[in-house]
């Protein structure tokens, strides 16, 4: 009889709050027909009874080996510094950091609800909550409410990593309250189904399995996040670079809506599989199964054809959509979500001009944002910019400023020059290492540049600055000439010469 | 038939020759047959060759690279269904009987075993079905049966610990829900040197491979550490 302890605890439902609530129901006055069948109790007493399960229900919830599982990696992955660009954070897409936390714990969630909607049936225990005052829908129902405290966790998780990002000097754009929401949302959905599957079968494989299929179709099957893509619970965003947040083209909101209707569904359709058939619990499961469906259609439409075109002017022709500022000699266009970066820009461009001298130093320059918004396959590279340097919409990492600083030193020193491939092979790209080196206050140098480019770059950036900074002050029309000789570019920089004279020395790569 | 099973259940334990042995089999297989959870295991077994087929019906298109981690997930079908493996609800009731405990859990993945290589294949089949030019990239068949067969043998490995160190009669779920977090894990974490799922025409495949077929080894040795049954009783029993 070692068993008869805990299948007593077990068929007191879940803990002593339960038991304690449903105990003391008021039963209804009027009595029912039959002698041998529980009473329903009084509404007021049920909703209390209903609620202290939650509470019981909840507190199991919160203290399952999954989910406190998934509740720590989400913590770790959230607030552990990570080797990202954490101090210039984008917003728009920030808001989209805890999504696969919340996933994690909803599926965790999910899997633990359907447990303890199954628990009864594993002890063996269902016949005796046949004679509980408390009916099955409602115990259905304070298992999904359960839920609500996990989701909230969740929403707090999300927010405090949000206002951590939104609090920092170098965040730009805005968040999105749909996209916030997106997490807790999903949690509950999950939960909800959870307690669903619990009600549709029996078998303890079910919510494992669907779990995995969910895993499946979100991370294997899911490719652009467009289009049907928005079926799955959460949507990454794939884009190897921020976008502008006008073009991002996620249909957050209708999602959320989405995803609020399907908790509401599998929530009635458990009550309705756990014996609640009324008017009420119909309409409800026609009015989610209506809005599910419309806001499913809505979400899967894909990008509009004006989105599609914005996109396309946002890449090819950016100076029509972008804003300008004027910093002392240099003007700052970007898209607007990032045109409070042009400080950062800047003290970078002033740099590069204390560095390059007069009277090169005093030449107006304008300086534009750009970003591939339409995704343009590998090998079709955008439009070259007009004389301005370029700057991406990434900040923060040593590559993203040595790049900008290397195409600004490009278009400051270089002015008469197409930028045509942007690389060149000869002074002038060791003169624009160094610059963009010298001016970013790193020790990297440009990634991908030629062995003896780098050579000679490396050696020049062993030697004392103001040295350097006077010898390319002097020689500086002799270095921005196309096509001076390696041996005279290392003449005048005063680095020793190529190893292998004569094999490099014309500007073709 | 019940009198047949009192009968070698009654002399097993004094009897040692070799027809003694294979009558004892042969009616164990039976019982273990019978008493075998076939439901649910079939269910995720047919659940992974849906999606092992998902490429040849919807994206005939789709890449290797995208077939491995299709494979991958019918895999983890294959684990879970495989957690469930060592269910027994009369577990308490069989604990008096003679017969060794490795014996009637060997004898229960034998008889899975045939049925499940034969999946595998049919997956392995499916997956492959669509694009001319994609089916001639090819995949490295052995090294993704490794990878399934290592998930499985965890899973019983997993199982067949709960079973020895536990009361539990029914510790499928349990495990089918540690062997999906254990994956998630290291998925997410992929921690430096002990990556598991690389990616194809990776420079690591090669050590994972081996990290894979160690995890085998010690799974299968996992297992056959816990089928015995202990000498004293472990931990709380349970009902």
């Amino acid at each position: 009889m070692t068993g008869a302890g805990r299948t007593d605890k077990d068929a007191a439902g879940t803990g002593p709050a339960g038991t304690d609530s449903a105990d003391t129901a008021v039963l209804s006055p009027s009595g029912p027909s039959d002698p041998l069948a529980p009473a329903e109790p009084a509404p007021a007493a049920a909703r209390r009874a209903t609620l202290a399960l939650a509470r019981t229900e909840a507190w199991r919830l919160a203290r399952h080996p999954l989910v406190l599982l998934a509740l720590l990696g989400t913590v770790v992955t959230l607030f552990l510094p990570g080797e990202g660009p954490d101090a210039y954070p984008v917003l728009h897409y920030a808001d989209q950091d805890a999504q696969l936390g919340a996933l994690l714990v909803g599926l965790a969630g999910m899997i633990a609800t359907n447990s303890a909607t199954l628990r009864a049936h594993r002890h063996g225990t269902d016949r005796q909550f046949d004679v509980l005052v408390l009916a099955p829908h409602r115990r259905t129902l304070a298992r999904v409410l359960a839920a609500l405290p996990l989701a909230l966790a969740v929403a707090l998780l999300t927010l405090a990593a949000y206002l951590r990002d939104a609090l920092r000097p170098g965040a730009v754009g805005q968040g999105s309250v749909a996209e916030l929401l997106t997490g807790p949302v999903v949690v509950l959905c999950l939960c909800a189904l959870g307690v669903l599957l619990g009600r549709l079968s029996r078998s303890a494989l079910l919510a494992p399995l669907v779990t995995l299929l969910l895993i499946t179709v979100t991370f294997v099957f899911v490719g652009a996040p467009e289009g049907s893509a928005w079926l799955a619970p959460t949507v990454p965003s794939l884009a190897p670079e921020p976008q502008p947040a006008a073009l991002l083209g996620r249909p957050a909101g209708w999602h959320v809506v989405y995803l609020l209707a399907i908790a509401v569904l599998c929530t009635a359709a458990a009550g309705w599989f756990s014996g609640s058939r009324g008017r009420l619990v119909r309409s409800v499961l026609i009015g989610a199964l209506v809005v599910a469906g419309t806001a499913g259609a809505l979400q899967t439409r894909g990008p509009s054809a004006e989105l599609t075109a914005d996109r396309e002017r946002a890449t090819n022709d950016p100076a029509a959509v972008q804003d300008c500022v004027r910093h002392g000699r240099t003007t700052y266009c970007a898209y607007d979500d990032y045109l409070p970066r042009a400080d950062e820009w800047h003290a970078v461009t002033e740099a590069v001009r204390t560095l390059v001298g007069p009277p090169a130093r005093e030449a107006p320059r304008t300086v534009r944002q750009r970003v591939d918004a339409v995704g343009a396959p590998e090998g079709i590279s955008m439009k070259p910019a007009d004389d301005a340097g370029t700057v991406g919409t990434a900040w923060g990492e040593t590559d993203t400023e040595l790049e900008f600083a290397a195409s600004f030193s490009r278009s400051l020193v270089l002015d008469d020059d197409p930028p045509a491939a942007g690389r060149y092979c000869d002074s002038r790209n060791v003169l624009i290492g160094w610059l963009a080196t010298a001016a970013t206050d790193t020790t990297d140098v440009l990634p991908g540049l030629q062995e003896q480019t780098e050579r000679m770059l490396r050696e020049l950036l062993r030697q004392p600055t103001d040295e350097v900074t006077q010898r390319v002050r002097q020689h500086l029309t002799e270095l921005t000439r196309p096509g001076v000789s390696a041996e005279r570019t290392a003449e005048l920089l005063g680095v020793s010469p190529p190893a292998h004279a004569g094999t490099t020395s014309s500007s073709a790569c | 038939m019940p009198a047949g099973r009192a009968d070698v259940r009654g002399r097993a334990p004094t009897a040692s020759g070799a027809g003694t042995r294979a009558r004892l089999v042969a009616v164990l297989l039976r019982t273990e047959s019978r008493a075998l959870p076939w439901r649910s295991p079939l269910a995720a077994a047919l659940v992974g060759l849906l999606l092992a087929a998902v490429p040849w019906a919807f994206a005939p298109e789709l890449d290797q690279g995208v077939r491995l981690n299709v494979l991958r997930a019918t895999a983890l079908c294959g684990a879970l269904a495989a957690a469930f493996l060592l269910d027994d609800p009369a577990r308490h009731t069989t604990g008096a009987v003679p017969v060794p405990r490795p014996l009637r859990q060997a004898l229960r993945v034998g008889l899975v075993l045939p049925v499940a290589a034969l999946w595998w294949a049919a997956a392995l089949l499916l997956s492959q079905r669509g694009d001319a030019a994609v089916r001639a990239e090819g995949l490295p068949y052995g090294a993704v049966t490794l990878e399934a067969a290592t998930l499985c043998a965890l899973a019983v490995a997993l199982s067949a610990g709960v079973v020895r160190c536990t009361g539990v009669c029914a510790p499928g779920a349990g495990v089918g829900g540690a062997v999906l977090a254990l994956v998630v894990v290291v998925m997410a974490l992929q921690p430096d040197g002990f990556e598991l799922f690389v990616p194809l025409r990776d420079p690591r495949w090669e050590v994972a491979h081996q990290r894979w077929a160690v995890l085998l080894a010690v799974a299968v040795l996992g297992w056959a550490g816990c089928a015995p049954d202990p000498v004293r009783r472990l931990g709380r029993r349970r009902g």
